[in-house]
């Protein structure tokens, strides 16, 4: 039988695998590096509209919204009828055929109307589905969100708003021309109307608002001063300084972001500050977030975690006091005056539009402006984003215009990822790392600099702990250490090397981080103790006869030292505790605390150093052993002969020659350090605090990665940013494997002499 | 490097001690402390787990108070007095009977302990739920409602084993019953999933779905007199089971436990040494072999054993051709120059990627990119149901080939390199071509090599848990990636893995304290296997440089 293949033409197809093969390993490379990439890289991409659709004429209309899905769009006009286009679906939102005179529309299709004799209706217009078959048809509703408001009829009443909780609770608020405003509560328990309504009277009223979780109220007066009150009291909150003249103004998503527009087309975030009054009841003065605090004074200050800051120091009293709206971002501006502003349905974004027709898409939290466009020639006069923020609805020149917004990934920039944001509810520009929170409402804050410093720090530790025994270790074993010692030493250490991470982690968090909670004081005694030990070990070696001397074999110093050691963690852990007992009171944790402000954790840097050094270690050894034996006998054997000792050729000839070797090891711990993720995972207790306190945590990258990425839905900006994260860890290994072959090669040639 | 430099005397004095002994002191302190930390893990380990399987003495503490516990103690922890006063001590009992009152361990203060003992006729029974039961028999009803004579020893152990044996029945029954019903349950899942795929609305669709329910119909009564059977044998069974129960009293309280969740009774304070280690060694086989329970926190890993064995056998098939062609490449094929080193730059690369980058590029690209691929081109019916755009073994088992990889190549260009150079010149000048050298002579004696890289990665991947995480290791499988229905192999299936059962049973674990042990006997299993493993790998190549030694390389 004739083989199907000649020798010869099998020598050319297995040529062409084999080299396939070898190139496939350069495009897994290229293949993991771009993927990963590829994942991250919208977040970069920004918004970008379609086409600008004019729906026809709307003479008339107070609101406009659209449905979830982009397929309709209602507009609620002057005699209280809700038009659904397209199609012919109508209903109204008021009994009678009264005549409204204002209307306001608020996040979830919530809408309030006015009409002329003063009565308010507040309710949403929902949408929902039906099936006949494979058919889908949207029909739409009103739900009224409470009974209508009959306002005090004396007055004229010109302008309505309305918000609800999720619970069901409404507030309205409806003003006169003359500057009189009236605030009603809707109980929904109860089904009433707070009455009569609260009012204040003001020098004229331009436009109120009131937030989501029905906390505040802001309202533009007659001098286009922005004001902001506290609901239900109506009492007037403090607002820091507010640029120019005030012409637009709403509330974001859960009511804690305040958007207000000045007349100069500026775009300013305000939020609500926390502050605490500090009182100094102790004796000395006291610094404290660069104020200085005499004994018995007290200061308000924004409450920037001055709690943790003078936990431990009880003569200092913290009492709550009022917070202060503050302008914590200027956005780029619009080229005119802001008319009207619309909020996100479900994150932190606003549409609005300006007096010259153009209409800008904003972010609250990263301060973009995604898009700025002219939509018409006349001024702005209701805007509208679609409830899954992907479309909008504006109404200019009595017209309606339409368009669909592609916006992904709004909440990321440079800055948001890699600088301090201010964000709602602190006190001061924080990076943090907070990616979920229980509702619609949060506010997602995607830092990766928490992640990145907790990289550094986990690595830090392990390199601290795990480089100079390393590298001590291949020093011995290498150059000091028996033959048979360095033949018993090495597949050992390999052993080491294969110890899964999952176990060092299983270890670190639930046997050695309680054991070392527990006795803390034992283990910085003994490390410590233990070189001092070594030490006093060699004076009394001194005092041996050198007959003796010469008479212990070589290695013998490891059998010593172990049994040294062990009688001394013996020895330490029975005078510790007494120790501990006359030093600090028995508690040296609550003396770490009260003295030094120290917060101990159980899962804590020390932990994860040991753990990550741990794994780390056996990665520097080999390199570095094999890099120190790879030394040329020759050389070793010519500096003994000259009278070196074992120790001063080790050191003066074996660690230079073997440097690009210690080097490259020391890199390579660095990069399986940075990118370890099971033991930080389980020993580092993930928290992404900024603090390089040995005593507390951190959340490195990897963890990050491992424990969200689970959770984020994909495509969405959590996963994208993880996967960023991915992308940073993988240029950061590449970096420093690269730099190790580099600086490696470098150093090879500049001892090649030897 | 030159020494003359050097401005203490090179010879020491002899009264003097050696220039460098604390440096050489130091190092060795190094050497010491790396290999204690080693030493340590393993002792940790070892001793928690066989501390596991070995029968501990079931206590019986009566405290001051008058409260009896009777339970393993587990613990022993100082409390500090209050300022600087001497330390009392507390000792943590492992109670059990979490039926009663939800807790499964007690600390009490030594001070308050009045007496403990260990009387023999104290029980310890694993049970199938709540976990362990501590107590005394004080009675038993069998399954007909008599009592049982439980004072007589030969008549309990007589109850006991007829106890195990209708188990032993009820579980042979069941595999039975899921057995004989295959057919039919593989049926109604086709069905089931051509109902909810969007062409089922169409009229041939229809036609289908009508002609399947019939044949279900068909086959459900064709199968029901054997269904019925087996079901009347099991219903049974279980009435027997559970109406024949233990009476245990333990203190004040008093309960029962049917004998359908009885595990094992044992009298661990009767036992001697050689009882004890019959029964260590059957706990230690038990946990090999059996599934998981009560969340995990007890019963043993033979799911995870399984899912770990099956995925690096998968990962070995994909990882070795891959490894071995690229090794081949960069030893014999490539020419020195710009390709060569970049396949070296990108090895080097490969091997310094984080793992659980890896899981990332496997959850992006084998997973949405091929595996959503895979769906909409072959399983469009079923979805939005993703079946391999989800994680699963397969995915598992090829991102851990692509970590593994350069642990092959290093090792099997090792094994190329040692090969001498005289034996391929040989070959060539005999007339072979590259491929006939390469696949007669210099691949089999670089076996060793390779099989040292198989066994590195194998080893590699068994501890690596991060990538899984993203690629599809769970915390319970429904099911075994293998099993009687066709394709027998279910690639798509999640699986349970070693490594993350440690991390989920004591990071994640409803009730840690009680799940610690099962993770150091998992950590253990883990543990062999990998240095077992190191160990045989270091052997074959240690005899690998021993049988190139003097050969012209």
């Amino acid at each position: 039988m004739k083989p199907l293949l000649t020798e010869p033409q099998k020598d050319r197809l297995a040529t062409l695998v084999i080299r396939a093969g070898g190139i496939l390993v350069i495009l897994v490379v290229v293949a993991i590096v771009v993927n990963i990439g590829l994942e991250a890289l919208p977040l970069f991409s920004g918004a970008s509209a379609g086409e600008l659709v004019a729906m026809g004429p709307a003479p008339g209309a107070l609101a406009v919204g659209t449905d979830p899905r982009r397929e309709l769009v209602w507009q609620l006009d002057r005699d209280g009828v809700v038009r659904i286009a397209p199609g012919d679906e109508a209903f109204s939102v008021i009994e009678g055929d009264a005549v409204l005179v204002a209307a306001d529309h608020e996040i979830h299709g919530l809408v309030s109307a006015l009409t002329a004799d003063g009565s308010v209706a507040v309710g949403a217009v929902r949408f929902s589905d039906s099936w006949t078959g494979d058919e889908r048809s949207t029909t739409a509703r009103w739900r009224a969100a409470a009974d209508s408001l009959e306002l005090p009829g004396e007055e004229t009443w010109v302008g309505v708003t309305a918000n609800a909780d999720p619970d069901g609770a409404v507030v309205a608020a409806a003003w006169t021309a003359e500057g009189r405003l009236a605030v009603a509560n809707w109980d929904a328990d109860d089904e009433s109307w707070s009455s009569p309504p609260a009012a204040l009277d003001l020098p004229g009223i331009a436009s109120v608002v009131v937030a989501e979780d029905l906390s505040s109220l802001a309202l533009i007066d007659g001098d286009g001063r922005l004001r902001i009150f506290d609901l239900p009291t109506l009492a007037e909150a403090e607002i820091g300084a507010v640029a120019a003249r005030t012409t637009a103004v709403r509330f974001l998503i859960g009511g804690g972001t305040l958007v207000a527009a000045g007349d100069d087309g500026s775009v300013n975030v305000i939020v609500e500050v926390p502050r605490v009054r500090v009182e100094n009841r102790g004796s000395s003065p006291l610094g404290l977030a660069g104020v200085s605090l005499a004994p018995g004074a007290a200061v308000v200050l924004p409450d920037d975690q001055l709690g943790q800051a003078v936990a431990s120091k009880p003569e200092i009293i913290l009492t709550p006091a009022a917070p202060v709206w503050t302008t914590i971002r200027r956005m780029p501006p619009m080229p005119a005056p802001v008319r009207v502003i619309a909020p996100s349905h479900r994150r932190r974004g606003l549409l609005v539009g300006a007096e010259d027709g153009s209409v800008g898409l904003y972010y609250s939290t990263s301060g973009r402006r995604l898009l700025l466009d002219s939509w018409a020639a006349e001024a702005i006069d209701f805007v509208a984003l679609s409830p899954k923020g992907d479309g909008a609805v504006v109404l200019a020149g009595e017209r309606l215009l339409g368009r669909f917004i592609d916006n992904p990934h709004p909440e990321i920039s440079f800055r948001t990822l890699f600088l301090p944001v201010w964000y709602e509810g602190y006190a001061a520009p924080k990076w943090v790392w907070q990616t979920t929170g229980g509702s619609d409402a949060f506010e997602p804050k995607m830092s990766l600099w928490p992640l990145i410093f907790g990289t550094l720090k986990a690595t830090l530790y392990a390199l601290l702990f795990s480089v100079p025994l390393a590298l001590m270790a291949a020093v011995y074993v290498s150059q000091l250490a028996p033959a048979w010692l360095q033949a018993v030493i090495k597949p050992t250490v390999e052993l080491m090397a294969a110890v899964p991470s999952v176990v060092v982690g299983f270890l670190a968090a639930l046997w050695l981080a309680p054991r070392l909670e527990a006795a803390l004081f034992t283990a910085l005694v003994t490390v410590i103790l233990l070189p001092l030990a070594v030490g006093a070990a060699l004076l009394v070696w001194r005092a041996v006869p050198a007959a003796v001397r010469r008479g212990a074999g070589p290695g013998w110093e490891l059998g010593a030292l172990l049994v040294g050691l062990v009688s001394i963690v013996a020895l330490v852990a029975a005078f510790a505790g007494p120790l501990e007992s006359w030093l600090f009171n028995g508690d040296f944790q609550r003396y770490l605390f009260t003295e030094w402000g120290l917060r101990f954790d159980q899962r804590n840097s020390i932990v994860v150093g040991l753990a990550l050094g741990f794994a780390v270690i056996p990665v520097i050894f080999t390199l570095a052993e094999d890099a120190c034996s790879a030394v040329p006998r020759s050389l070793v054997s010519a500096s003994r002969a000259l009278g070196a000792t074992r120790w001063q050729t080790a050191v003066r000839l074996v660690v230079p020659a073997a440097s690009p070797g210690l080097f490259a090891g020391v890199m390579l711990g660095l990069g399986r350090a940075v990118g370890e993720t099971m033991i930080v995972l389980m020993a580092a207790g993930n928290t992404p605090i900024l603090d390089l306190s040995p005593f507390n945590g951190m959340r490195t990258m990897s963890a990050a990665i491992a424990v969200e990425i689970p959770e984020a839905p994909v495509g969405g900006t959590l996963f994208r940013v993880l996967f960023l994260t991915g992308a940073l860890l993988f240029v950061f290994t590449f970096l420093i494997t690269t730099a190790a072959d580099l600086v490696g090669s470098f150093l090879r040639k500049k001892y090649a002499r030897f | 490097m030159p020494v003359s430099d050097s401005p203490q005397p090179l010879v020491s004095d002899r009264k003097g001690l050696a220039p460098g002994l604390s440096g050489i002191w130091g190092t060795a302190l190094a050497t010491v402390l790396i290999l204690l930390m080693l030493g340590l893990l393993l002792w940790i380990v070892a001793v928690n787990a066989f501390g596991w399987f070995w029968p501990v003495p079931v206590w019986q503490v009566e405290e001051r108070n008058g409260t009896v516990h009777i339970g393993a103690e587990v613990g022993r922890e100082a409390i500090p007095g209050p300022d600087g006063a001497e330390p009392f001590y507390r000792l943590q009992f492992k109670v059990g009977n979490r039926d009663l009152d939800g807790r499964d361990f007690v600390w009490i203060d030594e001070a308050e302990i009045r007496s403990k003992g260990r009387p023999g006729d104290l029980v310890r029974i694993v049970r199938s739920e709540y976990g362990d039961a501590f107590g005394r028999i004080a009675g038993a009803t069998s399954s007909d409602g008599g009592a049982v004579e439980v004072g007589e020893p030969d008549v309990l152990a007589e109850f006991l084993a007829a106890g195990k044996n209708a188990r032993a029945e009820r579980a042979r029954l069941e595999t039975r019953l899921s057995d004989a019903r295959r057919p039919l349950t593989n049926l109604e899942e086709a069905l089931d999933l051509l109902e909810r795929s969007a062409n089922a609305k169409t009229a041939s669709g229809q036609e289908r779905v009508v002609a399947l329910s019939a044949e279900v119909e068909k086959l459900a009564i064709e199968l029901r007199p054997t269904l019925d059977e087996i079901q009347g044998g099991l219903d049974a069974l279980a009435g027997d089971l559970a109406a024949a129960h233990l009476k245990l009293v333990a203190g004040d309280a008093r309960f029962e436990v049917p004998l359908s969740n009885v595990i094992e009774v044992s009298w661990p304070n009767r036992m001697g040494f050689a009882g004890k280690l019959a029964a260590a060694v059957r706990h230690g086989v038990l946990f090999l072999v059996t599934e998981p329970r009560e969340a995990n926190t007890e019963g043993g890993i033979a799911p995870a054993l399984f899912g770990t064995v099956l995925l690096v056998l998968l990962m070995s098939v994909a990882v070795v051709p891959l490894g071995v062609i690229t090794a081949v490449y960069m030893t014999e094929y490539a020419r020195h120059g710009f390709l060569l080193r970049l396949a070296n730059q990108a090895v080097n690369n490969l091997a310094g990627v984080p793992s659980i980058v890896f899981g990332m590029f496997g959850l992006a690209f084998f997973i949405y990119g091929v595996g959503g691929s895979i769906d909409r081109a072959f399983f469009a019916d079923r979805l939005p149901t993703p079946t391999f755009g989800t994680g699963g073994l397969l995915w598992a088992s090829l991102t851990l080939a692509l970590l593994t990889v350069p642990v092959v190549v290093v090792a099997t260009r090792e094994g190329l390199l040692a090969v001498p150079r005289s034996w391929r010149e040989g070959s060539l000048a005999l007339g072979a071509t590259r491929w006939q050298t390469l696949r007669r002579i210099i691949i089999p004696a670089a076996m060793p090599g390779i099989l040292t890289g198989l066994i590195l990665a194998v080893s590699r991947a068994a501890g690596e848990v991060a990538p899984l995480m993203l690629t599809g290791a769970v915390k319970l499988a429904p099911s075994l990636p293998v099993d009687g229905s066709a394709p027998f192999l279910h690639l798509q299936r999640k699986f349970m893995h070693l490594g993350f059962h440690i991390y989920d049973v004591s990071m994640q674990s409803p009730n840690v304290e009680a799940a610690k042990p099962m993770a150091f006997a998992t950590t253990l299993v883990l543990l062999l296997l990998v240095v077992l493993m190191n160990l045989g790998a270091i052997v074959i190549r240690r005899r690998l440089r021993r049988a190139y030694r003097g050969q012209s390389v």
